[in-house]
């Protein structure tokens, strides 16, 4: 990273519902820097752009699914080590372990607990350090 | 015969077999009785034949004694004489005897006995007598051939009695090998018949029995293999033919029974399937707006926000309540087209007012798409019920805009055509797949596609035809899969002839 050094970390948020996208943003507050995308291939896009330090990441999106977009984050020498949370409403033990396999770091299930979302996230962050 | 039970055919062969070896066991008996009876007949004429030889050896003996005794006058003569006498009454006993069965023969037997017995007293002992007194007188009586005349007639009775006894031996044994020459003759025919008669039924047991036994066990493995369409032709025996449509009813009903529970079983598979969608489906659309009501109470809960800022997640909250609402009344709907049809509340409207009012709604959230109203100058009227055609409308709007996620054109028209009012609403998005043309009107279906990337309830369509067709109308879809489709609802204009309801909305209900 030899972009200017972000004082907050840098969080992607990719969900299709814009209320769930802004509701993470708002949870996390202003101690990150939320960046949001309402699809795969715009996550895509901004993922190689801005480089986020952490990604909450939907599996059910148009067009490519958040597994697909895992699935490419973790063949990718760039992106393999940013840590992915999948929250979606789909979360059989089949789902959990599906986006396990792919490469997910964690899985949270829609609805959520706010505080939950937040203390996860620092933990994830801590973890890379 | 044809058609005759396997059973009849085995009795009809076991009784033809049973009565040649009858005739077979019968020619035998008789050639060996007429045999032993042939036997026996030699036997006996030898035993004559013996007996005759001592009778004539006695005659001889009596003649001989009598003749030493006449010329030399020695007692040792008379001796011999009265010895062989002594032994008339045996040798003549045991000749009768034999040929007792005989009149004939018996006659000739008894013949001799009383020839001997007449030589013996009206001569032989006179000539003793004569010769005690005169040796002369008997040797002259002696010389006579009185003597010489009866014993030959003794020889003579005794050779005719013997001569007929062997002619009657071998016309006894001549016959009876005749008889067993025929008998062996019978027997042989009739091993031959039988044997026959075994073999040709043999093979016909092995070709109509066996072959196709042997055909219905293979086919049974078949069917045990799990082939359940092998049918064996029709026909043959009694038995057999039983055996063979039999079977293949079997196996009828074998496939059709399996056909039966495998179309049950995709059924109950294609139930539990869309059961298990069905409820991941509605969780899914639950738990979304949920996620968004409870995270944005809680943070409005726990922590502090400006006006503006408070204002702003209280508005995402009541969207998200409404949507929550509209959920519950899209089930309610489905609820009531299954109890027997919805209740309109009719009135008349110009649709062009409708369908331009739903497209401004649903194109707020077409953010990348090229939106494109065409609507005709004058009005549209139609008596309907206004919310239930906004809901379709509506519908098929944000359906165009959902299922092109990469944008492109959305295309809003109405037109009338032919007393029809036609609204179609076209999009360049992901298209339905042919096979799924039809089914997307049924409730809770979902194309695998859109399923697992765009969520839905399944339920839109399924309300919006059965408003459509509530109203007399049709509504039916053109698609090219990775195209776009093309939805059209058609329903009938409002008719001219009912000028009461100018400026004066007709409120009814059907």
């Amino acid at each position: 990273m030899n972009h200017d050094a972000p004082i907050r970390p840098r969080v992607l948020v990719v969900d299709d519902e814009a209320p769930l996208r802004e509701l993470i943003a708002v949870t996390l507050g202003d101690d990150f820097e939320c960046i949001q995308a309402p699809d795969g291939e715009t996550a895509l896009e901004l993922l190689d752009e801005v480089k986020p330090d952490l990604v909450f990441l939907d599996v059910m999106l148009p067009g490519k699914s958040g597994l697909d977009v895992l699935e490419e984050m973790r063949a990718d020498e760039q992106m393999r080590d940013v840590p992915v949370v999948i929250v979606s409403a789909w979360q059989t033990p089949d789902d959990v372990t599906r986006a396990l396999e792919k490469g997910a770091d964690e899985f949270i299930g829609k609805p959520f607990l706010v505080d939950d979302l937040a203390s996860l996230a620092q933990t994830l962050l801590e973890r890379r350090r | 015969m044809r058609n005759a039970s396997l059973a009849r055919r085995v009795s009809f062969v076991a009784a033809g077999v049973a009565a040649l070896v009858a005739v077979l066991v019968g020619a035998s008996l008789l050639a060996v009785l007429s045999l032993r009876n042939a036997e026996r007949r030699e036997t006996r004429s030898k035993d004559v034949a013996v007996a005759s030889l001592h009778v004539r050896t006695l005659a001889a003996d009596l003649e001989s004694a009598l003749r030493g005794y006449a010329l030399s006058d020695n007692s040792r003569f008379l001796a011999l004489f009265r010895a062989a006498r002594a032994r008339v009454p045996v040798e003549t006993g045991r000749l009768s005897k034999l040929v007792a069965d005989d009149p004939v023969q018996l006659h000739r037997s008894e013949l001799v006995r009383s020839q001997l017995n007449d030589y013996v007293h009206d001569y032989a002992e006179n000539v003793i007598v004569i010769a005690q007194i005169s040796r002369n007188a008997a040797r002259g009586t002696a010389a006579n051939d009185e003597g010489k005349r009866r014993t030959g007639d003794i020889k003579r009775t005794l050779d005719a009695l013997l001569t007929d006894e062997n002619a009657r031996a071998q016309r006894t044994s001549a016959h009876a090998r005749t008889l067993s020459n025929v008998a062996v003759g019978v027997g042989i025919g009739a091993l031959a018949v039988s044997t026959l008669l075994v073999l040709l039924f043999g093979g016909w047991v092995a070709r109509s029995v066996a072959r196709p036994v042997r055909r219905v066990a293979a086919a049974a493995s078949d069917v045990a293999n799990g082939r359940l369409d092998v049918r064996l032709e029709e026909g043959g025996t009694a038995e057999v033919g039983a055996l063979v449509s039999a079977f293949n009813s079997m196996t009828r009903a074998l496939e059709t029974s399996h056909e039966e529970l495998v179309r049950q079983n995709e059924l109950l598979r294609e139930s539990e399937r869309q059961q298990r969608d069905l409820i991941g489906m509605v969780s899914h659309e639950l738990r979304t707006p949920l996620a968004a009501v409870l995270g944005f109470t809680s943070l409005l809960i726990e922590r502090e926000y400006d006006a503006e800022e408070r204002h702003r997640y209280l508005e995402i909250v009541q969207g998200q309540a409404r949507r929550l609402a509209r959920l519950a009344e899209d089930f309610l709907d489905v609820q009531l087209l299954e109890g027997g049809g919805l209740t309109l509340v009719r009135e008349r409207f110009d649709l062009v007012d409708l369908v331009r009012e739903q497209a401004r709604l649903f194109f707020l959230d077409a953010g990348k798409h090229e939106a494109v109203l065409d609507l005709p100058g004058e009005p549209v009227e139609v008596d309907a019920d206004r919310d239930r055609l906004a809901q379709v409308v509506g519908n098929l709007i944000s359906n165009a805009v959902k299922y092109s996620p990469d944008g492109g054109e959305v295309r809003v028209e109405l037109r009338v055509v032919d007393d029809e009012a036609v609204v179609a609403v076209h999009d360049e998005g992901v298209g339905i797949a042919p096979e799924d043309t039809e089914r997307i009107f049924e409730k809770f279906f979902r194309s695998d596609d859109a399923a697992s990337t765009i969520g839905g309830t399944g339920l839109g369509l399924a309300v919006a035809r059965e408003i459509v067709r509530s109203h007399g109308g049709t509504i039916d879809v053109q698609s090219e899969l990775g195209r776009g489709s093309t939805f059209t609802v058609r329903l009938p204009v409002a008719g001219r002839s009912l000028p009461a309801s100018q400026g004066n909305p007709l409120r009814r209900v059907v």
